[in-house]
């Protein structure tokens, strides 16, 4: 439960602060050619992986 | 927007993302674990549609269902969006839910996606607050 909050807080605040989410600077952005969409796309991509591959089971103890 | 087109084009989003997998937690966690390239196919996909599509669609004047087109005009990489990105990446990356896939999957009445979707929008409003 604590970490579905955690979760969508951090998914909320990076949207904003971000300007877009996976649609927003995935499809539409890398459809127009943004260099900040492309910027995004790969540091989301990025810290999405380690989020759910190191993060995840770290918080989560093993038990997913 | 023409209300109707709105509706029509937020069924059939809704109805790419369900299929395609992106309401389901589990699977989005596989491809963030790398062990299910399926969702790969999906963004392709669509950003394909919107590289092959876009110039054709911008070489117009107008929409066909707004007076006009409404772009990002920034093309600066600064700070605020790296870090933003990084955030939304993690949040991501802990349930395998994300904005637009989370409002479609509330359909499915599970409590854990109300409750993403409630603190999705207090993350949101604490942008907003902090400017």
């Amino acid at each position: 439960m604590a970490l579905v909050v955690a979760a969508g807080l951090l998914v909320g605040y990076g949207a904003r602060a971000g300007n877009g989410c996976t649609s927003g600077h995935g499809v539409c952005g890398l459809g127009r050619r943004s260099p900040r969409s492309l910027a995004a796309v790969l540091v989301f991509m990025t810290t999405g992986a380690l989020a759910a591959q190191v993060l995840r089971p770290l918080l989560l103890g093993g038990a997913s | 927007m023409n209300l109707v087109v709105a509706a029509l084009v937020g069924l059939l989003f809704a109805l790419g993302l369900g299929l395609a997998g992106m309401t389901q937690p589990a699977r989005v966690l596989g491809f963030l674990e790398f062990r299910d390239p399926a969702l790969l196919l999906t963004m392709g996909g669509a950003t394909a549609v919107t590289l092959l599509g876009f110039p054709r669609v911008l070489r117009r004047e107008r929409p066909v269902f707004a007076w006009r087109f409404w772009l990002p005009t920034r093309s600066d990489i600064d700070r605020k969006l790296l870090v933003g990105a990084a955030l939304f990446g993690l949040g991501w990356g802990l349930v395998g839910l994300c904005p637009g896939p989370a409002l479609t999957a509330l359909a499915g009445g599970d409590p854990l996606v109300g409750l993403f979707v409630a603190a999705m929008f207090a993350g949101m409003a604490l942008h907003a607050r902090r400017g």
